[in-house]
């Protein structure tokens, strides 16, 4: 009984954990993808995206 | 007696606050651009711009002399323009003779928002009207909202996909993660449009403001036009001071000189301002900043009856990234929308790994 609750407990916390890490993995890739699209200083990579910033509304180029 | 005196002088005291300042004309200044307002986009259209000079009658006024100051929009808390530089800047200034009464110029407006221009006018310096603020306010150009309404909507797609993927479990989401890793970077691979592909734009490392002026001259049919810039390279966000004359060739100014002065931006190909300023003393100064990070060149024609002169000089403009700040909120409202999306997600699937935790 009692190691049948140990063991219960100790899959909830893995899994949960997982999804926080997982949901966080997301936002990073996502906030590194645009960061380098839309606001990376490097030059090639600014540059052959400056007309996309400049019909994006917000992203602020100069 | 000394109540008297205090009477005396609450009495005079509206007749300060009610008179105009002594010398100061009646005139008013209309400004209209072409097209209206609302069917200018920014960075996008050329626009020409009217100011007239008016008595107090509403005439036209021949010979007037105009001060005018164009300011650009303020800055909004919350959300960027492409030139958050630009912003709550001084864009040009201009004072002088308008033998017609009336000054034109064709200029791209570099940001939406409201525009200020403070105008003033007068039979000379002396005598300018009380200072007025006119206003041209310019929306987005639709294109771009459009743009951004799908580029947010994508973003809060991937959220919810990646969000149904996680909620699903660990087996097997990272190969299902990756490929909407892909699907994501893909989708914003065909938002970029080909034709835009070779969009060239280079920053120089320089330092504008501590460039030493210069002077170019060009001499032709006896007389010498100088075109003068302080400092000697532009910046966006800072405004330089451009003085055009013309001399005879004993060195004197040649009066009643017209001026055709056109910044040419190189790397689009198109000019952003154009004007014809007079100069009733042979000389004309005009502060104007260049708000995009580029080269440019100033063309300038002088003509008057003497002939005609021209000269034509390349100036550098310095190109400043963007505000770190500006730039991190920004980032934030997107991965702000992407992390939106996979709470949806979690929300409809009602995500019982989520509840446990």
């Amino acid at each position: 009984m009692f190691e049948v609750l140990n063991e219960f407990s100790h899959r909830t916390i893995g899994v949960s954990l997982n999804a926080v890490v997982q949901v966080a993995i997301v936002l990073f890739v996502v906030g590194a993808a645009v960061w380098t699209v839309l606001f990376t200083n490097y030059a090639p990579v600014h540059d052959f995206f400056h007309e996309l910033r400049h019909s994006l509304y917000v992203i602020p180029c100069h | 007696m000394k109540n008297s005196k205090l009477f005396y002088f609450v009495l005079i005291l509206p007749l300060f606050f009610s008179v105009p300042a002594f010398g100061a004309s009646n005139y008013t200044v209309d400004l209209t651009t072409d097209p209206v307002a609302s069917h200018i986009g920014p960075d996008k259209d050329t626009v020409h711009v009217t100011l007239t000079a008016k008595d107090g009658q509403g005439n036209i006024v021949p010979d007037a002399y105009i001060k005018i100051h164009m300011h650009a929009p303020l800055r909004n808390a919350f959300i960027s323009t492409d030139f958050p530089w630009v912003e709550n800047t001084h864009l040009m200034e201009y004072e002088g003779y308008l033998p017609n009464g009336v000054l034109t110029f064709d200029y791209i407006f570099p940001i939406r928002g409201q525009y200020r221009m403070d105008v003033q006018a007068g039979a000379d310096a002396a005598s300018l009207s009380e200072k007025k603020s006119l206003h041209i306010s310019l929306n987005e150009n639709k294109v771009e909202v459009r743009n951004i309404w799908i580029f947010m909507t994508l973003l809060l797609g991937f959220g919810t996909l990646a969000g149904f993927i996680i909620s699903r479990g660990a087996k097997g989401s990272a190969r299902q993660a990756a490929i909407a890793s892909l699907a994501m970077f893909l989708t914003l691979g065909l938002m970029y449009s080909p034709t835009n592909a070779y969009a060239q734009h280079e920053h120089h490392e320089m330092n504008a403001s501590n460039v030493p002026s210069f002077e170019e001259q060009a001499s032709a049919n006896g007389m010498t036009l100088s075109f003068a810039m302080n400092p000697g390279a532009g910046k966006v966000g800072m405004i330089n001071d451009l003085t055009f004359s013309v001399k005879d060739a004993a060195g004197r100014p040649v009066p009643n000189t017209v001026f055709e002065v056109k910044f040419w931006h190189i790397e689009d190909d198109k000019p952003i301002f154009s004007t014809q300023l007079f100069g009733k003393q042979g000389s004309a100064n005009l502060d104007f900043q260049f708000f995009d990070g580029a080269e440019h060149e100033v063309r300038v024609t002088a003509s008057n009856a003497a002939g005609k002169v021209q000269l034509t000089r390349t100036v550098e403009v310095e190109a400043i990234h963007p505000p770190m700040p500006v730039k991190i909120k920004t980032l934030f409202y997107f991965v702000l929308i992407a992390f939106i999306g996979i709470l949806i997600s979690f929300r409809l699937q009602d995500a019982p790994q989520l509840k446990m935790s």
